[in-house]
C-alpha cells in the first residue's frame, strides 16, 4: 500500500475557521464602530464553535446569519463599497465550501489525501467558476456607469441566448430518452404493461436495498 | 493478498440512487436569499453583490448531471471461511459520468473486524475500486454488508444514497490443531488408523510367535530364531491391527450462557467441530447429535464431505426455546452405534443433559464431557455494594449462594467421574485438549 500524504480533518476545519474569521474581519471593517462588538462577537463565536464537530447543531448557518446581519447594517449606512461586497461574497462562498468539506471528511475516515483534495477542487470547479463569474458580472454591472436602458439592451440577448441553449439541451435529452421507445416495432395488440416491459415505466433491476444474486 | 487469489464474483447490479438536495445547496441558497432580502430591506445593491456568488453557484450546481443508477460490482475472495481468517471484499463502483464524491461504507455483522477504515471516499471520480480485508469473529451464516453507497454530483448540490446487501458468508469454527487423540476401547472391524489390541496387519510391533504355515518370510524374526538355536523352529513378528473407531460429538443446546462469541453454545460448537475434524483425519466414522428443544443427529460416516455435513448441522445450532419437551435423556441408537466414543459439550446446567450423559455411560459408551461453561453466576450479575447492614447481608448471601452453587457443581462432576465419565474443562487456548483425554475404562482395564 503506497503511503499517500494526507491531511487531517482538523487542518481543514482550522482552514475553514481562519477563512470564517477573515470573513468576520471583513465585515467588521465595514461595520459601524458602535456595532462592531454586537456583530463581530457573535459571528466570531459562531465561527469558532463551528470549527468543532457539532453532531446535533451546526454553527455554520448561525455564523452566516450573523454575518449577513452585519452586512445589512453596514449597507444601510452606505459603508460597503462594491469591491468589498465582491470580496465578501467570495468569502461567504469559500467558507461554506470549506465547512462542508470538513464535515464530509469527518463523516468518513477523518483524513484526506492530496489526490482526493485535488479531486474535490475539480468537483467544485463549476461552483467556484459560477461564483467568480457572478461577482464579476454583478459587480461590474453596479460599478460601470451605464444607463439602465443600455444594460437592458446588453443583458436581454444574453438571457435569451442562455434560455435557447437550455431549451435545446432539454429537448435533445428528452429525445435521447424516448428514442428507444419510438424505434420499437410492436405487434398489434401488444401492450407494455406486462412482465418484462422495457422503457421508463418498467421496473428497474436492483432497486436500493436489493441483494446481489448468487 | 496476492492477485492470483481466486475471487467469487457476486455479480454486478445497477444501484438506483435516491437523490436529494444536499446540505451545502441549502446553505448556499439560504445565504444568498438572506443577502437578497437584506438588499431589498435596505434598498442597496451591495448585499445583492454578496448574494450573487452563492445563488449562481447553487444554480450551476443544481444543473450538474446526476445519474439515475451506478453500476456496482462486488467480489469476495471466499464465500466460506474459518473464524479469524482474512477475507477480501472488493467493490467496484462505475458511474456514467464523474461524480463529485463517491463514498462507500461497509457495515458488518457483530464480531466482524475490518482492517483499515470501513468508510472510503473519493472525490471527483467516475470509477472507484475499494478493497476491505474482513475477519469473522464468530461461526455462523452471516450476511456481508449492507454496503452504504453515498454519491454527490459535481458541485455537491445533490446527495444520492443506496444500500446494497452483499452475499451470505458461511463461517466455520476454527480448524483443529490436535495431533493425538484418545482411542475408544471398542474399535470397529473396519481398517483404520488406531492401534487395536488384537494382532493384525498393522505396522505397530505387538510380539513374536512361532512360525505357522502361511506366514510370509519377511515377518520372520531372524535374530530371535537363531538365538533359540533350532533352525526348524522359526519365530515371526506379530503386529497390532489398525482399526477405525466410531466417534459422536454431542452438543448441548438446552442452555446458552455467557457473552456473545464466548458463550457456552459458541464454545460447544467450536469444540465439536474440532473433535469431528481431528477424528475424521484418522479415517474414523464421526457423527453429531444436537441435544436441545429438538433432537437432531447425523449418523456417523467418514470423509471430508461428512465434515462439511456435520459443520452445516452445527451452524444451525441455536438455543432451542421449544415448548415441546422431547425425551433427551435417551439418545436413539441410530445416532450412537454401540461402543461409540461420545464427546459431550455441555455447560452441565440442564438436568436433562446430565441425565443423557449418565444414560450414555450406562449403555457402555466411553464418554468425555467437556464443560463449556465460561462464566460463573457472580460474573453474570456482580454483587453491588450498597451501604448499610442490609446491603452487607445481601452481599454475604450472594457469596454464600455462589459457593453452594460451586459445591453442587463439584458434586455433579465427581458423580460423573465416579461412573467412568471423563470430565474436561474448556481450555481457553487450545479448546479441547484431545491429547490429554484419558478414558477411564482403559486405565482400569475394564472394556
Amino acid at each position: 500500500v503506497s503511503a499517500q500524504r494526507s491531511v487531517g480533518v482538523w487542518v481543514v476545519r482550522l482552514l475553514a475557521g481562519i477563512w470564517g474569521l477573515g470573513l468576520v474581519g471583513a465585515v467588521l471593517l465595514v461595520a459601524a464602530p458602535n456595532l462592531r462588538w454586537w456583530v463581530g462577537g457573535p459571528a466570531a463565536l459562531a465561527v469558532v464553535l463551528a470549527m468543532g464537530r457539532g453532531r446535533l447543531v451546526s454553527f455554520v448557518p448561525w455564523a452566516i446569519a450573523v454575518v449577513t446581519l452585519g452586512i445589512l447594517l453596514a449597507a444601510n449606512t452606505g459603508r460597503v463599497p462594491i469591491p468589498t461586497a465582491v470580496v465578501l461574497g467570495l468569502l461567504v462562498l469559500g467558507y461554506l465550501l470549506l465547512a462542508e468539506l470538513g464535515d464530509t471528511i469527518d463523516d468518513a475516515s477523518g483524513r484526506i489525501s492530496w489526490t482526493a483534495l485535488a479531486g474535490w477542487v475539480w468537483s467544485m470547479l463549476p461552483v467556484l467558476g459560477a461564483g467568480l463569474m457572478a461577482v464579476l458580472v454583478v459587480g461590474a454591472a453596479v460599478l460601470v456607469p451605464v444607463r439602465a436602458g443600455t444594460w437592458l439592451v446588453v443583458a436581454a440577448p444574453v438571457v435569451l441566448l442562455v434560455a435557447v441553449v437550455v431549451a435545446v439541451r432539454r429537448k435533445r435529452d428528452r429525445e435521447g430518452e424516448g428514442g428507444g421507445r419510438e424505434g420499437e416495432e410492436r405487434e398489434p395488440g401488444e401492450g407494455t404493461s406486462g412482465r418484462g416491459a422495457a422503457g421508463p415505466g418498467a421496473p428497474r433491476q436492483g432497486p436500493a436495498g436489493s441483494g446481489f444474486p448468487f | 493478498v496476492t492477485d492470483d487469489v481466486r475471487r467469487v464474483s457476486l455479480g454486478g447490479i445497477d444501484a438506483t440512487l435516491r437523490w436529494q438536495v444536499s446540505r451545502l445547496a441549502w446553505r448556499l441558497a439560504a445565504a444568498g436569499i438572506l443577502a437578497v432580502v437584506a438588499g431589498v430591506v435596505v434598498a442597496r445593491p451591495e448585499p445583492i453583490v454578496v448574494a450573487a456568488p452563492c445563488l449562481l453557484a447553487v444554480l450551476v450546481a443544481l444543473r450538474q448531471p446526476r445519474p439515475e443508477t451506478v453500476r456496482v460490482l462486488a467480489t469476495v475472495s471466499e464465500l466460506r471461511s474459518f473464524e479469524a481468517e482474512p477475507l477480501d471484499v472488493e467493490v467496484v463502483v462505475d458511474a456514467a459520468e464523474p461524480l463529485g464524491e463517491i463514498q462507500l461504507e461497509l457495515a458488518l455483522p457483530p464480531l466482524f473486524e475490518v482492517e483499515g477504515a470501513a468508510v472510503r471516499q473519493h472525490f471527483g471520480v467516475a470509477r472507484l475500486t475499494e478493497q476491505w480485508t474482513v475477519r469473522a469473529g464468530r461461526w455462523g451464516r452471516w450476511r456481508l454488508g449492507p454496503l452504504h453507497l453515498h454519491a454527490r454530483t459535481r458541485g455537491w448540490a445533490y446527495v444520492g444514497t443506496a444500500e446494497l446487501t452483499l452475499s451470505e458468508l458461511t463461517v466455520f469454527p476454527p480448524p483443529s490443531r490436535a495431533r493425538e487423540v484418545a482411542v475408544p476401547p471398542i474399535l470397529l472391524a473396519r481398517v483404520g488408523s488406531h492401534v487395536a489390541r488384537r494382532a493384525g496387519s498393522g505396522v505397530e510391533f505387538a510380539g513374536i510367535r512361532s512360525f505357522a504355515p502361511g506366514d510370509t518370510v519377511r515377518r520372520i524374526n531372524w535374530p530371535v530364531s537363531t538365538r533359540r538355536g533350532q533352525l526348524a523352529d522359526l519365530y515371526v513378528n506379530e503386529y497390532a491391527a489398525e482399526r477405525a473407531a466410531d466417534v459422536v460429538a454431542v452438543v448441548d443446546t438446552t442452555a446458552d450462557v455467557g457473552i456473545f462469541g464466548r458463550s457456552s453454545l459458541d464454545l460447544g460448537v467450536r469444540g465439536a467441530a474440532a473433535v469431528v475434524q481431528t477424528y475424521l483425519r484418522y479415517a474414523d466414522r464421526v457423527g453429531v447429535v444436537s441435544l436441545g428443544g429438538a433432537l437432531r443427529w447425523l449418523a456417523p460416516d467418514v470423509g471430508t464431505r461428512q465434515y462439511y455435513r456435520i459443520v452445516e448441522t452445527l451452524l444451525a445450532s441455536r438455543l432451542d426455546d421449544s415448548f415441546l419437551e422431547p425425551e433427551l435423556a435417551h439418545l436413539p441408537p441410530q445416532a450412537l452405534p454401540p461402543g461409540a466414543l461420545a464427546f459431550v459439550f455441555t455447560p452441565l446446567l440442564d438436568p436433562r443433559a446430565v441425565e443423557a450423559v449418565r444414560d450414555l455411560r450406562e449403555r457402555g459408551h466411553p464418554v468425555v464431557v467437556v464443560d463449556v461453561l465460561s462464566t460463573a453466576p457472580d460474573e453474570v450479575s456482580p454483587p453491588q455494594r450498597p451501604g448499610g447492614r442490609d446491603g452487607r447481608r445481601q452481599v454475604r448471601a450472594r457469596r454464600l449462594a455462589t459457593r453452594v452453587w460451586r459445591l453442587e457443581r463439584d458434586v455433579l462432576v465427581h458423580g460423573l467421574q465416579a461412573i467412568g465419565v471423563t470430565v474436561l474443562a474448556w481450555d481457553e487456548e487450545v479448546g479441547v485438549q484431545l491429547d490429554r483425554v484419558r478414558l477411564e475404562p482403559l486405565l482400569r482395564g475394564r472394556p
